[in-house]
């Protein structure tokens, strides 16, 4: 009887914290303009002021700074909870954090020695001198910033507001992911992702397995307890530019947490600016052509794709010197292969290498005249897919130099003719099949161990790396479970893990949204064999 | 629960009193050098000397050459190295900074020493990425950045005994020779320009 009336006085007492808290946001969000939160935004993100000056900030030891190398982004991050970098600790700057004393041996400020709570005052004054509310100094990272008092007062104003509200698409049944599937996209493949996703989010559901042996937990000790992740899968239709629409549409009836994994091929942009608009994480797609120079936020690849074997050729052509003239040979309809050529073409223009494209429309068939155009002395660029790489088999004048997409091959089989195999050199953004042979074990055996069989490697692969990373983002992130702070927690850890699918390593950084970035230039040992042999080293071109 | 909950203060003790004791050594040092340099308010280094045997390895600058370490600093000219990377938010932009400033305040004097940052992200931080950060701060041509493979990176930080794991866990660490075959003077921890400067005079005096 007692404990319940305790329980209930606590939970009225946290109805009491709960419902004050609301107050005080809902006051202060009355008085606490936009414009003023605006100004604010501008000072964290950019370093930029209203007035158009330079954020000016000193640290000890004569270390000016200003700009937006000065903005508190750089080091509290855009969700302002902050992290750590080698033995420095970087304290999270939320109002929630801020305002609120913090005891000894708790949080980091002052070397965790404790601190009351900041008022606005106190804050303006570790902002411009360095001093905490308990008189002590803050760390030396910590700049001492030249700021009007209107300045400060929008600076707390935006962090009042930052990552202060719960997850969203958090409900009783548990926290909502989606994935995405592009239009055209075969069944089979788009099953082969589902299926992946699905037995990795059950296996998360499931909780940690049973315990055996030394993983047994103390007799008083208990697992964390982690929501359920429910997922969605979302099919677009039609056009590309009706794609916003709809994800928009999906979003608003059922809100998600993150979008994770997803298959796509030459096309991705909408999805990409839906993400990047709506704040909303986008865990590592298997797509053939990311977005070119993605400068976002929230999209995180695994990698460029096409664009990297683009990047790849252009190196090699640039370091042969030989190339007269390129030729690019690809569907008209490709989205995938329009998009290697377009990055090819940049990449050579560059270097001032000739280049001419051959376009095959639809339905038109590929035999030897479609090359009638191409010359003794050109290198042939083949941006095409499986099945028209088996046609090249009624061409029987091979030019002299032919590089082919392993991407758009779709597996590490490349069909060609051994004539033409002779003579190929193959960009392959992937670990060599033979090195990752050992990485991959445990891959196939979780997909057995599951029931899936193994039907689309690379797209089963990207899908079991993107739900692992999410898992072990969604692990360091449980205690503030904000988008931004996910995609901050895979930037710090991205590369601690062990789950690498197809590539050699994975790593992304603040800033850093491709996770793999080298790739290899491939041939075949023999005409007749499938092994795949490195030209050269691995290279991030 | 009561068990957990022992375990948990005990890890923020921990915690708190490794906090304690760097912040204290990081003091101890600062106070030191305030007595030699009087350098106010300046971050805390620990100076040391270190023998480092560096393993040929073969880097590419920020200008795509490519180049074979050690030979590569072993021209005679006083080093002064660091490990960096650019998409680093809070440690390596102050320790570029420092290298910066450093060169400013040795003004023509900077011809005759040979300035060194090498990735620890050498995967992104590609040759042009390196030059590009290079212009950010103003590097002079003395003042040189490499990347290469992970593989070469790696062995090279662990020489330097400047190995902490993925580059999250890098700490600031700065290191000079006064010539080939001489030992290495190492400063762990963020050194000023003006000590950058004190330390460098003091090392080629003695040459």
């Amino acid at each position: 009887m007692f404990a319940v009336t305790r329980a209930a006085l606590a939970a009225t007492g946290l109805a009491l914290m709960l419902g004050s808290a609301a107050h005080a946001n809902a006051a202060t969000s009355e008085s606490a303009g936009t414009d003023e939160v605006a100004q604010g935004r501008a000072l964290f993100l950019e370093g930029k002021r209203a007035s158009g000056a330079s954020l000016v900030a000193h640290r000890a030891g004569g270390l000016g700074v200003a700009g937006a190398q000065a903005a508190c982004v750089n080091c509290h991050r855009r969700s302002g909870l902050g992290g750590a970098e080698g033995r420095s600790y970087i304290p999270p700057i939320t109002a929630e954090s801020l305002f609120e004393a913090k005891a000894p041996g708790t949080g980091a400020s002052a070397s965790g020695r404790g601190r009351p709570a900041y008022s606005d005052k106190s804050l303006a004054r570790a902002i411009r001198s360095g001093i905490d509310p308990s008189g002590r100094r803050l760390d030396f990272l910590m700049p001492r910033y030249e700021l009007q008092d209107a300045e400060v007062k929008s600076l707390v104003a935006y962090l009042r507001q930052l990552s202060d509200q719960p997850a969203p698409a958090r409900e009783a049944g548990g926290l909502n992911f989606a994935t995405v599937v592009a239009p055209g996209m075969q069944p089979e493949r788009s099953k082969a992702m589902t299926e992946v996703l699905q037995a990795c989010f059950n296996e998360h559901n499931a909780g940690a397995p049973p315990e055996h042996g030394r993983k047994r937990l103390g007799p008083n000790m208990s697992l964390r307890e982690q929501p359920k992740w429910n997922l969605h899968i979302w099919e677009l239709e039609g056009k590309p530019e009706t794609w916003d629409g709809q994800l928009s549409a999906h979003a608003q009836r059922q809100p998600v947490f993150a979008l994770v994994g997803g298959l796509g091929a030459g096309q991705w942009a909408p999805v990409h600016e839906f993400c990047e608009r709506s704040a909303l994480p986008c865990l590592f797609p298997h797509v053939e052509a990311p977005v070119a120079g993605a400068t976002g936020f929230y999209p995180l690849y695994l990698s460029r794709g096409v664009l990297l074997e683009a990047d790849i050729i252009g190196q090699d052509l640039a370091r042969g010197g030989a190339a007269k003239r390129v030729i690019q040979v690809l569907r008209a309809d490709d989205e995938g292969a329009r998009a290697g050529a377009d990055a090819l073409r940049r990449s050579l223009a560059e270097r001032s290498i000739e280049e001419q494209e051959l376009r095959i429309e639809a339905a038109a068939p590929l035999d030897a005249r479609t090359f009638d155009r191409a010359q003794a002395g050109d290198t042939v660029v083949l941006w095409l897919r499986a099945d028209d790489l088996k046609r090249l088999d009624g061409v029987h004048r091979v030019p002299s130099q032919v590089y082919a997409s392993a991407t758009l091959a779709e597996t590490d089989a490349v069909p060609l003719p051994p004539a033409w195999k002779a003579r190929t050199l193959i960009a392959f953004p992937f670990e060599l099949p033979q090195d990752r042979a050992a990485r991959m074990a445990p891959l196939h055996a979780w997909l057995q161990a599951h029931g899936i069989p193994l039907t689309a490697e690379r797209i089963q692969a990207d899908a079991y790396v993107a739900c692992s990373a999410l898992a072990a983002g969604m692990n360091q992130a449980a205690d503030h479970l904000h988008r931004d702070y996910l995609v901050e927690r895979l930037e710090a850890i991205m590369e601690r893990g062990t789950v690498t699918g197809l590539y050699p390593r994975l790593a992304i950084g603040a800033g850093q949204r491709f996770a793999s970035k080298t790739g290899y230039l491939v041939r075949f040992e023999q005409p007749q064999s499938g092994r795949l042999l490195p030209v050269g080293e691995r290279v991030a071109p | 629960m009561k068990f957990v909950r022992t375990l948990v203060q005990l890890g923020s003790a921990w915690a708190a009193l490794a906090l304690a004791s760097s912040t204290l050594a990081a003091h101890a040092a600062q106070e030191h050098e305030h007595h030699h340099h009087h350098a106010e308010q300046a971050p805390g280094y620990a100076r040391q000397a270190g023998n480092y045997r560096l393993p040929p390895t073969m880097l590419v600058r920020s200008d795509g050459a490519k180049t074979s370490f050690p030979d590569e600093i072993d021209d005679g000219k006083p080093v002064v190295l660091n490990f960096i990377y650019t998409t680093c938010t809070a440690i390596c932009p102050i320790l570029s900074q420092s290298f910066s400033e450093f060169q400013r305040r040795l003004g023509a004097e900077r011809e005759n020493v040979r300035m060194v940052s090498i990735s620890i992200d050498p995967e992104e931080d590609t040759p042009k990425r390196l030059a590009d950060y290079a212009k950010r701060f103003d590097a002079g041509r003395q003042w040189h950045f490499y990347t290469g493979s992970v593989q070469a990176s790696v062995s090279l930080q662990k020489a330097f005994q400047a190995y902490f794991g993925d580059k999250m866990h890098h700490r600031p660490v700065t290191f000079m020779r006064a010539a080939p075959g001489q030992a290495w003077v190492r400063l762990d921890g963020f050194a000023s320009p003006d000590q950058l400067l004190a330390e460098y005079r003091k090392l080629v005096a003695r040459r």
